[in-house]
């Protein structure tokens, strides 16, 4: 059977091929191709970011920062490039997490705009929203990024584990532990 | 802003851990067990037919059955988060992502050995 050729690099190909073979454009001297790896990766990153983080331009600055590192990197790549770049992204996570609270700045002293909250939206949400926000910022960054992975990206316990490199049995506690903490912040107000 | 270090792959916190470091208390971890039966077996709230139906082990009616404040409030979590899910990187923010992509080229270490693993010589 023919292969298609294409000159979009890594179009119809299996995704860690198709990363591959933009990963060798770029490495080439065409650094254009790595928009391609932006576009491909940001959305998913970029809802890590925000909501372990829960400000947007927080998530921006380590996006921002993850890709530059990444870019600079590139050529250290090892196996799948998407989970290497979310370790970068979700690195610079902790790290933020881990300066903000050495520095006793609170979550809620972060005046960042909610990114979640919008006019015509009711006001029971609205306060779930900032509710689950401050719930969150009280758990520690290892509960954080288990739950962020699993309820609002939608992970499975399969996949968490293949980006962790933790045990799925791990990850399943971790994300137990975190919905034990929400719900007792929550369930006065909310059950 | 984060920082430039050689190795992507490890945190500030990972490279720099220390037992006592100080920072602000929040909720940690407690020892944690490899196996599904042991995080199945915790107790409190969420009950645990809860946990179960949020890991899609068992259906939301039957937790609804024994549990059912449980189950309103995750239900409202749930919306919550199902909605953050759905959320894209806002266009200013990409556009912004590839203007700060470096004009200088990567560096090359690594190079022919990346060349090599691709092309099998």
């Amino acid at each position: 059977m023919a292969v298609s050729t294409t000159t979009v690099p890594g179009a119809n190909l299996d995704p860690s091929d198709a990363d591959q073979q933009v990963i060798t454009s770029v490495l080439a001297g065409d650094r254009d191709a790595f928009s391609v790896l932006i576009h491909r990766y940001s959305d998913p990153l970029y809802r890590h970011a925000l909501g372990m983080t829960g400000s947007p331009d927080v998530a921006e600055d380590i996006l921002q920062q993850s890709f530059i590192k990444a870019y600079h990197h590139l050529a250290e790549v090892r196996g799948r490039f998407d989970a290497w770049l979310f370790r970068i992204v979700a690195n610079g996570c902790k790290d933020w997490l881990k300066n903000i609270r050495r520095t006793h700045v609170s979550y809620e002293e972060d005046d960042q705009p909610s990114s979640y909250a919008t006019p015509d939206e009711d006001l029971d949400r609205s306060e779930l929203r900032i509710d689950l926000d401050r719930a969150l910022a009280t758990l520690n960054a290892s509960l954080r990024e288990a739950f962020v992975m699993k309820h609002v990206e939608g992970r499975s316990y399969e996949e968490m584990s293949d980006m962790l490199g933790t045990t799925v049995g791990a990850l399943k506690m971790r994300v137990h532990r975190a919905r034990e903490a929400l719900h007792a912040i929550l369930e006065e107000k909310y059950a | 802003m984060t920082d430039m270090t050689p190795d992507p792959l490890r945190s500030e916190q990972e490279r720099t851990r220390r037992p006592d470091a100080g920072v602000a208390p929040t909720i940690a971890p407690r020892p944690e067990t490899a196996t599904d039966t042991d995080a199945a077996a915790l107790s409190g709230h969420p009950a645990p037919v809860v946990q179960q139906w949020l890991d899609g082990e068992s259906t939301e009616a039957e937790a609804r059955r024994t549990a059912p404040q449980d189950v309103a409030l995750w239900a409202k979590v749930q919306g919550e988060t199902e909605r953050r899910g759905r959320m894209v990187t806002p266009a200013p923010v990409l556009e912004r992502l590839m203007a700060a992509i470096p004009d200088t080229e990567p560096k090359g270490d690594g190079v022919m050995d990346k060349v090599k693993k691709l092309f099998g010589k």
